[in-house]
């Protein structure tokens, strides 16, 4: 049965194989880490997070160490909240301030350690970079091929008109 | 020994491996290899989170997104079938409260309408006729307009919609194929002519009998002055056909209370026009419109004058009481007047004549007026003043019939009106006494070839084979009959703290049916719906409390027209259903919605199309979405 950890740091080792030392008030900000060492108790090797390479283990670190004293969202909270709003504070804005690879590949790590709150701001962030552009702009931003025929473009468009700027 | 069928063996359980495989598979874009530089938020991440940035985009954006490739697409049409759609259904929601003053006809168009926003299915907006403008609607911020007034049905929808404190009256068609007709929008000044300070309401009063025209009302709004007017729609493309034009000066502005243009009768819209006087309306001006020129006809003018048996001490009691049948060629209306201060120790007018107006829909014109009796000892043998609540009319289906006379140029019809007016002891609260008064009145109408033939004061002419018509009115029956006491029982039972009450009957005039409902205003659920028998004298019949046996004879006796024995519906035969709802289908006729009356608080509905059930639906709002007041009965 595992027993209660006191360790103070952990190490997490990146799919490129270097070993980061993080506190684990910090660390613990990933689900999944903080129900592995609870789990596991006492951790003395390294964790590996063999979805995440260094940058952005680190940038995930980063993240977690600016936002180690916020409050643990409750795991039932309901989502309507967070959903109201796509506003960012000012931190997170500069910090997703990245080019798109590094930003998708934040979010599938956040996705993979279970970290929410940064899920939801990458998620916020890719939203708010959707939010009020064309199909056409959108393609442009993501460098999306368009593969409907003309025609069918413009039976999708006269489907959604109703949703179209007039 | 014979093994299992090949879809009865165990099946392997899907692993949390298989999940992740086929997530994997459903974020590789078949193109992503190639496209080295992509970053497609469809191939980079999956599914799930995919639905978390959508979580964050509000609808317009995500259905707009459908344009993006054929993969967003089909991601998005599959993400957000039940995805809620918030802001619709406020908006939606509040438009159901803002038209609740509307038919019952319009809350149900837009309750089915709500009912498929909600189900938010992706091609809504080519089959609903619903069709917000989006610029309007979605954009973030204060601008956010409220949707102050909406109407749809299935082939057209008209909206007003405030911004920018402008109000702005929008329409939308459907045009063939699910095509969508170009969403045309007036402001006050290109609607009517002249910059008003806003648009307050609209109000669809139907589609003529073409299905070419649909006529609206809209109000507008210049400081505290009120301009109502008439405007018709000309389908397709909902251009305007026509504003009717404001009538004379003397009127401060017409009332449309009375207004019918019933969707399969040719007939026009046809109100009263009223002036303000003591600070109440008064009917002064019968009106007629044509649906198809727009013109605005005066039927009668002075109205208090100029029917027989008026005098200068009566007015027209009620304008809403104003009660309207059309029917082919002939609009039926019953104008109630009374005297002032007629009761002692009371002001106000108390109605003491009744007069049947009948309209040639043909010319518009009024052809001529009955001056209904009264039997006034009748009344008062029920105890109480007559003190009308209401009318319905309906003309004999089966009386009469074509006949020709000697001369192959004449041919009369004949035909019987039933009138039922309803009477109420305490008018505005729950009635503590109630009455009948029926009356049947015999119709000939004769038509000739001759451009001369009889003539007399109600002598209308038109048709469609220029021929003349004649009219000879001989009321030929009265009769007065209460109601008994125990329906104050059943009121009395359901009262609240002597909150206001309101009653409402709907009587069908030919079978003697009764429909009555009661509800307070703060809670429009009836607290009572009760059907009653009010023919054969004085023999009533609560069919709420009868027996099932009895309950089926009275459905096969009077709901003839959904005899349940005759269509294939999965309906309980020891219940009693009564129409509640009657909407236009393009291609078929009516639905008709069906309330399961002896279990109207579950708001059991049923759809039925030429006798087919089509659809069993119950509601996911509140039922006071619909005109509990307005309960009626179609048995045509």
């Amino acid at each position: 049965m595992a027993t209660p950890s006191t360790q103070a740091t952990v190490k997490l080792q990146s799919n490129d194989n270097v070993v980061i030392e993080v506190e684990r008030a910090i660390a613990e900000r990933s689900v999944l880490i903080k129900n592995m060492l609870e789990d596991c108790g006492e951790v003395t090797d390294a964790i590996p997070i063999s979805n995440v390479n260094e940058s952005i283990l680190r940038k995930v670190i980063e993240w977690c160490e600016h936002h180690k004293n916020d409050p643990v969202a409750a795991e039932n909270e309901n989502d309507d909240s967070r959903k109201k709003t796509t506003d960012i504070d000012e931190w997170d804005q500069k910090f997703m301030n990245v080019d798109q690879e590094m930003l998708f590949e934040i979010i599938l790590a956040a996705n993979f350690l279970d970290i929410k709150p940064l899920l939801d701001t990458g998620c916020k962030t890719v939203a708010n970079m959707i939010k009020g552009k064309s199909p056409e702009e959108i393609r442009k931003l993501f460098n999306i091929q368009n593969d409907f025929t003309p025609e069918e473009e413009e039976q999708i468009r006269r489907e959604n008109e109703w949703a179209e700027d007039r | 020994m014979e093994s299992p069928p090949a879809d009865s063996r165990p099946k392997r359980q899907r692993s949390s491996s298989d999940i992740d495989q086929n997530k994997k598979r459903k974020t590789v874009h078949p193109d992503s290899e190639p496209q080295k530089t992509s970053n497609d938020p469809l191939v980079r991440l999956p599914p799930e989170i995919v639905l978390s940035i959508l979580s964050f985009l509000e609808d317009a954006t995500i259905i707009r997104s459908c344009a993006v490739s054929k993969q967003w697409l089909g991601f998005i049409k599959e993400s957000v079938s039940t995805r809620p759609v918030e802001w619709l259904q406020k908006k939606f929601t509040d438009l159901l409260v803002s038209i609740n003053d509307a038919s019952s006809e319009s809350k149900w168009e837009a309750f089915l309408e709500l009912s498929k926003i909600s189900a938010f299915r992706p091609k809504f907006a080519s089959h609903s006729g619903i069709h917000l403008n989006s610029k309007q609607v979605s954009r973030s911020g204060s601008d956010v307009p409220s949707l102050c007034a909406f109407h749809a049905t299935s082939n057209h929808a008209c909206w007003i919609v405030e911004v920018d404190d402008e109000y702005q009256l929008c329409a939308r068609t459907r045009i063939g194929n699910g095509e969508l007709g170009p969403l045309l929008s007036w402001n006050s000044e290109t609607l009517m002519g002249e910059r008003l300070d806003r648009i307050s309401c609209v109000k669809f009063w139907g589609v003529d009998n073409d299905d070419e025209r649909v006529v609206l009302e809209v109000t507008a709004y210049k400081g505290d002055q009120k301009q109502t007017e008439l405007v018709c729609l000309q389908l397709p493309n909902l251009l305007v056909a026509w504003v009717t034009e404001c009538p004379p000066s003397t009127m401060i502005y017409p009332i449309f209370q009375g207004i019918r243009c019933a969707y399969n009768h040719q007939i026009p819209a046809i109100f009263p026009s009223c002036s303000q006087y003591e600070d109440a309306l008064w009917p002064i001006q019968l009106c007629i419109v044509s649906t198809k020129s727009g013109e605005l006809q005066v039927i009668k003018d002075e109205l208090e004058k100029d029917l027989p048996g008026v005098t200068d001490t009566l007015r027209c009691y009620d304008p809403s009481m104003i009660q309207f049948y059309g029917k082919n060629r002939w609009i039926l209306a019953v104008l109630s007047f009374g005297t002032e201060d007629r009761l002692e120790g009371e002001s106000g007018l108390r109605p003491s004549k009744e007069i049947l107006a009948i309209t040639d829909t043909a010319t518009g014109s009024c052809v001529a007026t009955l001056d209904l009796p009264r039997n006034n000892k009748l009344l008062r043998d029920c105890g109480y003043e007559w003190d009308v609540h209401g009318f319905d009319i309906q003309i004999e289906p089966t009386f009469g019939t074509s006949s020709d006379e000697e001369s192959s140029d004449v041919r009369t019809e004949t035909r019987r009106v039933h009138i039922v007016g309803y009477a109420y002891a305490d008018w505005g609260k729950h009635p503590s006494r109630t009455c009948f008064a029926e009356w049947v009145v015999d119709i000939a109408c004769t038509s000739t070839s001759t451009s001369g033939g009889p003539n007399n004061e109600s002598r209308g002419s038109g048709g469609s084979d220029n021929k003349e018509y004649q009219f000879a009115l001989d009321p030929v029956q009265l009769a007065t009959f209460s109601v008994p006491d125990d329906f104050e029982d059943v009121v009395e039972s359901s009262s609240h703290e002597n909150k206001y009450y309101k009653f409402t009957y709907r009587v069908d005039p030919i079978r003697k049916w009764a429909v009555f409902t009661h509800n307070n205003e703060s809670k429009p659920l009836p607290h009572v719906c009760k059907i009653r028998a009010i023919d054969a004298g004085e023999d009533y019949v609560d069919i709420k409390g009868a027996s099932a046996s009895e309950i089926k004879r009275w459905k096969l006796r009077h709901y003839r027209a959904y005899d349940i024995n005759d269509v294939s519906l999965p309906f309980d035969k020891n219940r009693l259903y009564g129409v509640v709802a009657r909407t236009k289908k393009a291609s078929s006729g009516f639905f008709d919605m069906l309330l399961d009356l002896d279990h109207y608080y579950e708001w059991e509905k049923y759809w039925i199309d030429h006798g087919e059930m089509v659809s069993k639906c119950r509601p996911q709002l509140q039922p006071d979405v619909l005109a509990v007041g307005e309960m009626a009965l179609f048995f045509e």
